[in-house]
């Protein structure tokens, strides 16, 4: 058998070579979810709901970039950096914000991809960053570029620090800290993602989107919840959010509805789970605007 | 016996039983309960009295409505592991019985009858019979329906762990040493004539070819065939549980239990998938186990839905236990069933499911 490196110890691995900077990754995507159901149920917290599905997370690590890494682009060198040193390579058609390390003797088993993505490209407006859908390219260029991320209007919102603490790939311990996305933004970004696939068969309708959804809301602790219904009243306005009110109440609002049919169509889903429960939350966090 | 080709259902062979037209001479069986408690959630078949002149004899006992090597070894272990009544002895029931069943059967100490007048019945002190010979009325000569399916397709998996063999012997050993239900629950091997007919099935479909060596030529369509028709293993029992991390981990406490009672324990496909792939998964570790009551029994541990660490699926599918591999410290399920078990999944399973194929396929040139 081969050793195979998880995400965590791949993760580890960068903290360690940014040691000293002051980067703050913020991790999204399955992992980040993954972190935020690990961390409240080794520390027994409280959550909004009982019930979970099992967190999984593919090979990808999503790491945010909060934009004022990019616009001081400076700061950004270490992680171009880190990300070399530790033998990623780019991904074709999506240089500068993509990479790959492959696995043991360059095989795709065991690699672990890298995608870098910042908030929305209205954050670089007037700044030199020159931001259109695809990319945000910092200027002077680092090497590196991130993906915007329009719907993370509240991206450094209410982050939730987590120290990560293991081993690196070197088999030395190590801890580094990550920022974990608030549950609003993390379900702002996961309604949109879901909106994009719903009719998409290459990736299963969506389904894993909306049982994201649902595992974001469920490991939303009680202080989180307060600070959401913050963040709607401060967004109320935004197109985003009237937005997400809409795909609320058009695919999660009902049992019937596309979005809990996908959720319930997942091999994940379990009767368990607290639908009923997790609709209300949801329409309370997005409302529909009339 | 009422003279049957037709191969007998469960239910008929239990009312067959009731109405006394189940014998062995000079044996007469008499029904006495139906569905008796075998422990949890489980039920054996009957409880049945035998008896010859003044002596009579209670048994417990399993009906299977085959005549596989499967259905008998299901059969055999269940008798062998559960706790019976008090004065009840084990008792399988089976269409048809041949010799060599029958000497198991012995050598175990436990009964067995069948409809076409085979069998071995004994009662200590009281009566011993033993009836061979008569010809099976339930015989069937059919090709296997699926080879990518169930026990077959081990015939398959085998040629994805290496692609050439000089014998069909040579394959048939390799099987069988890498099956755990073969080398450490006793169960029956796998015939020379299974693998025979499997290869034949695979030649005809230009995945395998018999040149001298057998060689597989295809193995990314096999793979592909595998999961086309790979059905989940059938789960008898289900058990989540609590159990405290004391003295040492709970892969370690499995192992060791697996070691002192000869019990094969296989982590899930999607428990394994960490051995051969990048995927961070929840911490509860899923774990195939052939008799959940026996390893109950030693595991200190709460049953509980509330954050388990520990899942136990009792399966007896001898699939999932075929070409674990040792790691550390448990035994995981083969880089083909993690596969299979991932693409049966969600997309983001199957997604990593690439990547487990780019592992088995690594040494492969495909054609």
């Amino acid at each position: 058998m081969i050793t195979i490196l998880d995400l965590q110890t791949s993760l580890l691995d960068l903290l360690h070579e940014m040691e000293g900077t002051d980067i703050k990754l913020i991790i999204g995507g399955g992992f980040g979810i993954y972190l935020k159901t690990d961390h409240v149920r080794r520390l027994g917290m409280r959550t909004l709901l009982r019930e979970w599905p099992e967190p999984r997370s593919t090979n990808d690590l999503d790491l945010f970039l909060r934009p004022e890494l990019l616009i001081e682009s400076a700061k950004l060198k270490p992680l171009a950096e880190a990300i070399e040193r530790l033998g990623y390579q780019v991904v074709a058609g999506a240089e500068k914000y993509q990479f790959v390390k492959p696995g043991p003797d360059g095989a795709e088993a065991g690699s672990v991809k890298i995608d870098l993505l910042t908030g929305p490209q209205i954050r670089f407006h007037g700044t030199r960053v020159r931001a259109d859908a695809r990319r945000a390219r910092p200027n002077p260029s680092v090497g590196i570029h991130a993906h915007p991320v329009d719907e993370a209007l509240t991206l450094e919102e209410g982050l939730l620090r987590r120290t990560l603490a293991g081993k690196l790939s070197s088999g030395d311990p190590w801890h580094g800290e990550v920022y974990l996305p608030h549950p609003y933004t993390f379900s702002l970004m996961k309604l949109f993602a879901f909106r994009d696939r719903l009719d998409d068969v290459d990736k299963e309708f969506g389904r894993y989107h909306a049982l994201d959804l649902y595992t974001i809301l469920a490991t939303t602790i009680e202080g989180e919840w307060e600070h959401a219904l913050r963040l709607r009243g401060q967004q109320r306005d935004q197109p985003y959010a009237i937005q997400a009110g809409t795909l609320v109440s058009e695919h999660f609002s009902a049992l019937d509805r596309l979005g809990m049919i996908r959720l319930r169509e997942s091999p994940y889903y379990r009767p368990e789970l607290q639908l009923d429960e997790f609709m209300s939350a949801l329409q309370e966090m997005f409302p529909t605007v009339v | 016996m009422d003279r049957i080709r037709k191969l007998p259902k469960e239910k008929e062979m239990m009312e067959l039983l009731r109405s006394g037209k189940v014998s062995l001479p000079p044996l007469a069986f008499r029904f006495l309960k139906d569905k008796p408690k075998a422990g949890g959630s489980r039920r054996f078949d009957a409880l049945v009295e035998a008896s010859w002149r003044e002596f009579t004899a209670r048994f417990v006992m399993e009906c299977k409505a085959l005549s596989t090597p499967k259905a008998f070894q299901d059969g055999l272990n269940l008798l062998k592991t559960s706790s019976l009544p008090k004065g009840y002895l084990p008792m399988l029931f089976l269409p048809f019985l041949g010799e060599r069943q029958l000497q198991q059967l012995e050598l175990e100490g436990i009964s067995g009858i069948d409809m076409c007048g085979n069998g071995v019945v004994a009662a200590p002190g009281s009566f011993a019979v033993f009836r061979s010979g008569e010809k099976n009325r339930f015989s069937s000569s059919a090709p296997i329906k699926n080879i990518y399916r169930k026990n077959s397709s081990m015939v398959g998996r085998v040629l994805l762990v290496r692609s050439g063999y000089e014998t069909v012997q040579e394959i048939c050993a390799e099987i069988n040493r890498r099956n755990m239900l073969v080398t450490l629950w006793n169960n029956r091997p796998m015939s020379l004539s299974t693998v025979s007919k499997s290869l034949k099935t695979l030649e005809e479909d230009l995945i395998v070819e018999r040149k001298g060596i057998i060689r597989l030529l295809q193995p990314e369509k096999l793979l592909e065939k595998l999961n086309e028709n790979y059905v989940p293993p059938e789960i008898k029992e289900r058990v989540r549980l609590k159990v405290p991390e004391g003295s040492g981990t709970i892969r370690e406490l499995l192992l060791k239990l697996s070691r002192e009672m000869s019990v094969p324990l296989v982590a899930k496909g999607t428990s394994s998938v960490a051995q051969f792939a990048v995927m961070q998964r929840g911490d509860v570790l899923t774990v195939y186990c052939p008799r959940l009551e026996m390893l109950l029994d030693r595991l200190r541990a709460t049953q509980t839905d509330r954050f388990p660490n520990l899942e136990l699926l009792e399966t007896e599918d001898e699939t999932v236990y075929f070409d674990a591999r040792r790691q550390g410290d448990l035994w995981w399920a083969s880089p083909v069933q993690v596969y299979l078990e991932l693409m049966a999944g969600d997309k983001r399973d199957q997604e990593t499911a690439e990547q487990v194929k780019s592992y088995i396929l690594k040494d492969f040139q495909t054609v």
